[in-house]
């Protein structure tokens, strides 16, 4: 009877968590069937059955974490009774009709249902249906939105009965509390901020609008930090087990994404190298990926600062948790009006070991210079 | 002033997508080099659906068992009334985009780049541009001097023959038509069968109707030459000659991508057609394609659902091509209707089972729907008459994901065609109220 164990997934992956079954013991699997969602650094990756044939034992439960190599589950010959054919549906069709394929796994959703799913960038099969038979409503998508159905609640958007209870972190939630807890203990956070006139690069990116290119802000704000990293070259780095640093060479921007699932950092490479189209087609794909919970384990490694864009959610100010091992993160924030024209916040978390607050203040100067005066972006 | 689209074409995608952009609130131009309307309004769906109106209710009395009749048809009053109400259906249409804040220029509008378009030696430039441009009879190679759909629609009186050359839907809609009017009609198809594409198991009750009506199909054969002089002779591969008074060629439809400047953007094309991903959206920037001339199926409905889609992208919604079932429909005798998907999971029920249809002296037709394996229904056919005006409540079932259960525990109005889509839904599960299988 053969043992699955779990295979190395690559990128010195040495555990993941088990996030979901998609078996149960007794179950008949095929060949290339996805059997378990294991979630390692940030990724969660589908694994399919190598066999053919009955799941006769699960080595571990969802949410536990297990190491590479060790045994996941047993498939053994399919059984005599998982043989017999499922008891006969009631049904008049003919003899000659053979079972078909038809496309099951697609979404009970009406057509109006889909197009309101689209525009708020819903994925359906993440939504739980309540209307008849499991249809999605067009209530149970804008639930979905207000509140991940997720039972880690990271903002509670209204008021609602709540239930005491312990909370059990999992998943995604269990790595971001690891990973801040370590970021926290281990670095001397500080922030500065600094405020940027906007008007300049709304001008440019309606300038570039009219050309037919639209842009969102990040790739600016990925380009600005680029810029000015590459004159301070501290904060891009990271922090060694040994207490050392290491400064990087090379450009791999962090760009925060919120998604259902919590906190996710995709990660442009070589950000030094790509003009501002191409990190934002490379952004927007990565973001939707991210949203999808499809990023590749590729895609999430190696950063070597991270920008966090806080305003398209809310909020004017924030001091940014260091996405460790880096050394520094950029937080931006929402546009706001004032007599003088319109304005956002840039904040900048440091780690004090290494860079000093009169740095950081010289590296937010050059953000801002960039950000007001966007062509210089492009010499 | 800059529009937010400039849209090349006035047929049902380009007027739809002028209607939903305004709806959206954007500034449209539309461009129409002939009549708002285009094919479908003009010389297409809505003057062929008026032939084949007038040839029923007269085929209807004449076959009605002691019924006499004699009717006299004055063709030119005819065309006068039908151009008369298609001009009210494309003056509203015109009303309709201008009330939403569209503009209307009628000449032949001509690409310039990917943002601007010359018509009347005027440039007009917007943010996006929209192709809908539509599609153009197919022809063959040598044969000049026939009928096309246009033409024959126009016709001033009933010719005393016809040859059509072509049994897609539109020669046999035709055909039948003017058989039914007193036309003697041949129709020649180069397939083994008429409506090809069409499940024979559908096509089966066209084709026996057109042979009662007298019409002539010949399958299978090659039009070689068509001369005219005196009539027309049309001479097939295998030596024989017909003759007719007129020769109408419906050989397909083909997308419209010349004379517009479109080699000046030079976008990908998938084919004949001009390629768009599932937002319209061209493989170039700001231009996209919506319609015939953007891919099958050739349908003025799949055109609107286009512009529908077309329009909230250039909003800046983001809106993609998501239908589950695409209705298509045959004005044959009886008509023909399908949607969404065919599986093996269906009962027949046959025409001759429903009331309301014996009534009306019809009896030759099948009412089907397709489920999966948990009763959810994937698609329909329905050859009975006024399939067309039925086919939409399995578009809904399969769009909303209901199953035949569903539908069959719904009331339907007694006597109507409707109960045939009702005992199909409960054919799928074997319990058809007027229909017991003898299989």
């Amino acid at each position: 009877m053969p043992t699955f164990k779990l295979p190395d997934i690559g990128e010195g992956v040495q555990e993941g968590e088990v996030v979901k079954w998609n078996v149960k013991q007794g179950d008949m699997v095929h060949k290339d069937d996805i059997i378990v969602e294991v979630m390692t650094d940030k990724v969660t990756v589908q694994i399919p059955s190598p066999f053919e044939g009955q799941v006769t034992k699960l080595y571990c439960k969802e949410g536990e974490i297990t190491k590479v190599g060790s045994p996941l589950l047993d498939i053994g010959e399919p059984s005599v009774s998982a043989s017999i054919e499922p008891a006969p549906r009631e049904t008049t069709a003919s003899e000659q009709i053979k079972e078909e394929l038809t496309e099951k796994s697609s979404v009970l959703a009406p057509p109006g249902v889909r197009k309101l799913a689209r525009e708020k960038g819903i994925d359906l099969s993440r939504v739980k249906g309540t209307g008849t038979g499991g249809r999605v409503t067009v209530k149970d998508v804008e639930s979905f939105t207000a509140e991940p159905k997720e039972k880690i609640e990271t903002a509670p958007v209204r008021s609602v009965a709540v239930e005491r209870r312990v909370m059990e972190l999992k998943g995604l939630r269990r790595l971001i509390s690891e990973k801040m807890t370590k970021s926290k203990r281990n670095i001397p956070h500080y922030a500065v901020a600094e405020e940027i006139k906007m008007q300049e690069i709304m001008d440019f990116k309606e300038k570039l609008k009219n050309q037919g290119i639209n842009l969102s802000y990040t790739p600016f704000f990925v380009k600005a930090a680029v810029a000015a990293l590459k004159e301070y070259p501290y904060l891009n780095a990271r922090s060694l087990e040994d207490g050392n640093f290491e400064l990087l060479d090379y450009y791999n921007i962090g760009i925060a994404v919120d998604t259902v699932e919590g906190l996710t950092v995709a990660v442009v490479k070589q950000a030094d190298k790509k003009s501002l189209t191409e990190l934002s087609v490379e952004i927007e794909e990565l973001a939707k990926r991210a949203r999808e919970g499809k990023l590749k384990l590729d895609e999430v490694k190696d950063s070597t600062f991270t920008v966090t864009n806080v305003g398209s959610i809310g909020g004017i100010f924030s001091t940014p948790i260091i996405n460790y091992p880096e050394v520094a993160i950029m937080g931006v924030h929402r546009i706001m009006d004032s007599p003088l024209g319109k304005y956002m916040y840039v904040t900048l978390s440091a780690d004090h070991r290494l860079i000093d607050g009169a740095m950081a203040a010289r590296f937010i100067t050059r953000v801002k210079r960039y950000l007001e005066a966007p062509a210089t972006l492009l010499v | 002033m800059e529009y937010d689209a400039i849209i090349l074409g006035g047929g049902p995608g380009g007027y739809s997508t002028a209607i939903r952009l305004g709806q959206n609130g954007k500034k449209a131009l539309m461009i129409e080099a002939d009549k708002v309307g285009g094919e479908c309004l003009n010389y297409g769906c809505i003057p062929s659906k008026a032939v084949i109106e007038m040839a029923d209710a007269i085929a209807y009395l004449k076959e009605m068992p002691g019924v006499s009749s004699s009717v006299t048809i004055d063709m030119k009053k005819w065309q006068e009334w039908k151009w008369g109400m298609i001009n009210k259906l494309t003056s509203g249409v015109e009303k309709l985009v201008k009330s939403y804040g569209g503009e209307v220029v009628m000449g032949r509008g001509v690409i310039e780049n990917s943002r601007s378009v010359k018509v009347n030696n005027e440039t007009f430039s917007a943010k996006n541009i929209v192709i809908a441009t539509g599609s153009i009879p197919s022809r063959i190679k040598g044969i000049d001097d026939v009928y096309y759909n246009k033409n024959i629609l126009d016709v001033d009186h009933i010719p005393k023959s016809l040859i059509i050359i072509g049994g897609g839907y539109i020669g046999v809609e035709l055909g039948t038509a003017f058989a039914k009017l007193g036309s003697e009609v041949t129709i020649i198809e180069m397939m083994p069968n008429i409506l090809p594409g069409t499940d024979t198991d559908l096509s089966r009750f066209v084709d026996r109707r057109m042979s009662t009506l007298g019409i002539k199909v010949i399958v299978g054969a090659k039009v070689d030459r068509v001369t005219k002089e005196a009539g027309y002779s049309v001479s097939l591969s295998d030596g024989n000659v017909l003759k007719a008074e007129l020769v109408v060629m419906t050989v397909g439809r083909q997308p419209n991508t010349q004379g517009f400047g479109l080699e000046k953007i030079n976008p990908e094309m998938d084919g004949k057609f001009i390629k768009t991903d599932k937002r319209k959206r061209t493989s170039v920037e700001g231009v996209y394609a919506v319609g015939d001339v953007s891919g099958q199926p050739m349908l003025a409905h799949k055109a609107f659902y286009d512009a529908e889609i077309a329009a909230d992208n250039i909003s800046g919604k983001n809106a993609e091509v998501d239908y589950r079932a695409m209705p298509f429909v045959i004005y044959s005798d009886p008509e023909i209707a399908t949607t969404g998907i065919k599986t093996d999971k269906f009962n027949n029920i046959p025409l001759a089972t429903n009331g309301r249809a014996l009534g009306m002296n019809y009896n030759q037709g099948v009412f089907r729907i397709y489920v999966d394996n948990e009763f959810v229904i994937k698609g329909g056919a329905f050859v009975a008459p006024r399939a067309s005006e039925l086919i939409s409540e399995i578009s809904l079932a399969v769009e909303a994901g209901l199953t035949s259960k569903d539908l069959g525990m719904t009331v339907h109005p007694h006597p109507t065609l409707s109960e045939g889509v009702k005992e199909a839904a409960e054919a799928t599960y074997g319990r058809s109220l007027h229909y017991k299988s003898s299989r």
